[in-house]
């Protein structure tokens, strides 16, 4: 069976908000978050669906004290908070 | 050069913490109107602009998207008037934003209703607020002509029935004040809304041309103040207000309990602080006219397709010039001059001001209670 992917919802905009980071919004749901820098950087990978361990290479990069499965953890922590609202799973979990 | 601070604020900085853009949007997409309504404050000068035409509302949906506006609020003239309606609210869904809705009523059909299901049209949409003026033909077709009431009260049946997030909102004028009981009825226990909202006719738009017969004398506001205070009462709390003798009779209620309390001031008021709106939000006007609000349209801050909307929001002396007013102290105010009360005020709505005097920096006597206590002629100002 194949990795599960993630991939921003398409439906979902993405303002920058300077150093603050960015705000997404569900217009379908009403529902916004506001991401930090780092946040935001992930966000932007998502524009095409990812793994886990594709997310957290990235994570590595832009941060090289951070472990792999430390970075592993903090992907999955981040993604799963931005499940289903702002974030689809493939295969859908939901 | 004088290094001393200059005595007025510098209208093209904004005061700080502006959000970088506003997340609403007021959206006047049509002048034209089917009524013509007495108190309308879109009418007068208005109707000799023209409407942006599609093209230019579609852009503009799709900038304001990009800008993070989350949501718009349609309004006109009627919006329903307009034959592409629906294409502009697919353009709204598309610039993934959320709408809401001001209408008379009077052209909300079963085909109307037809139209919201296509799509996400229904799942966008917040709110649609019908106006009803009275609890009769004769009463509601005073203040909103030509015979409209009938297809209004239709209009606000049919999207009730079908379970659409309507809402109403009452105008307080001469010709319904003592009809105000039974157009509580009729919203709340009869068509069965959870809740309507009040304001009052005031002095602009068409009014200036119908005033007489339509704004309220001050006797008129005091007894429209207790009857509207008496039906919250009975309907639990379900009839709200923002401006208008409901709010007003909140307002000056909480003065009352502040000075038996012996206080002297409240927080946050004291200055010309009543309008918040600008922080948030600004509007644009059927012919692209961005202004701080469309009950100020002759503060023009830019024209959509020839100036930065994001520019215009920040840097625009007109904005800037209502957001300063909040800096202003009442009691430099001629009219407000050893009053006891400016702790407790608020200045009232830069709208009705301007509408009124032409000018921003002074009080609304509307909203003084000195006045309404007549400890000051009612007709001061």
């Amino acid at each position: 069976m194949s990795e599960k992917t993630y991939r921003a919802n398409e439906v979902v905009s993405c303002v920058d908000e300077g150093e603050d980071g960015a705000m997404l919004y569900n217009p379908d749901k009403d529902d916004t978050v506001l991401l930090n820098p780092s946040g935001r950087s992930i966000w932007a990978l998502l524009s095409a669906p990812r793994t886990l361990d594709e997310i957290a290479r990235h994570l590595t990069t832009a941060y090289p004290d951070v472990t792999l499965e430390q970075a592993r953890q903090d992907a999955e922590k981040f993604i799963q908070s931005l499940v289903p609202h702002f974030v689809t799973a493939s295969p859908d979990e939901h | 050069m004088s290094t001393e601070p200059l005595p007025v604020p510098d209208l093209t900085v904004p005061p700080p913490g502006l959000p970088r853009f506003p997340r609403e949007i007021s959206l006047c997409i049509t002048g034209r109107c089917n009524l013509k309504c007495r108190y309308c404050f879109y009418a007068d000068e208005m109707a000799a602009r023209n409407d942006l035409p599609t093209e230019r509302w579609l852009a503009l949906f799709a900038e304001l998207g990009r800008l993070g506006v989350q949501r718009v609020c349609l309004s006109g003239g009627e919006a329903f008037t307009r034959k592409d309606l629906f294409e502009l609210i697919d353009g709204i869904i598309a610039g993934k934003m959320r709408y809401s809705m001001l209408t008379n009523g009077t052209l909300i059909n079963r085909d109307t209703l037809a139209a919201f299901a296509v799509g996400k049209r229904r799942l966008r949409l917040d709110s649609i607020q019908v106006s009803i003026d009275g609890s009769r033909a004769d009463i509601h077709d005073q203040s909103r002509p030509p015979k409209s009431f009938d297809r209004a009260l239709a209009g606000l049946r049919l999207l009730r029935e079908a379970g659409f997030p309507v809402t109403v909102r009452v105008t307080v004028n001469r010709a319904n004040l003592d009809d105000l009981p039974n157009i509580a009825r009729l919203l709340l226990e009869d068509v069965g809304l959870p809740s309507f909202s009040t304001n009052e006719a005031e002095t602009m738009g068409s009014a200036r041309c119908y005033g007489d017969s339509m704004v309220l004398t001050p006797a008129e506001r005091r007894r429209a103040m207790e009857i509207l205070a008496d039906l919250n009462k009975k309907y639990d709390g379900r009839i709200s207000a923002n401006a208008g003798p409901l709010a007003l009779a909140r307002h000056f209620a909480e003065i009352e309990e502040s000075i038996a309390r012996g206080e002297r001031s409240r927080p946050g008021r004291g200055k010309l602080c009543a309008c918040g709106g600008v922080f948030g939000k600004m509007a644009i006007l059927h012919d692209g006219t961005i202004v701080p609000c469309d009950m100020l349209p002759n503060l023009t801050m830019g024209v959509v397709g020839l100036h930065s909307l994001g520019e215009a929001w920040r840097s625009s002396p007109a904005i800037n010039a209502v957001r300063y007013r909040r800096d202003i102290p009442l009691s430099s105010l001629p009219s407000c001059r050893g009053c006891a009360y400016v702790g407790f005020c608020t200045g009232g709505c830069p709208a009705s001001v301007m509408a009124r005097y032409g000018k921003l920096n002074v009080r609304d006597p509307l909203v003084c209670y000195r006045i309404f206590k007549g400890e000051e002629p009612a007709d001061a100002v």
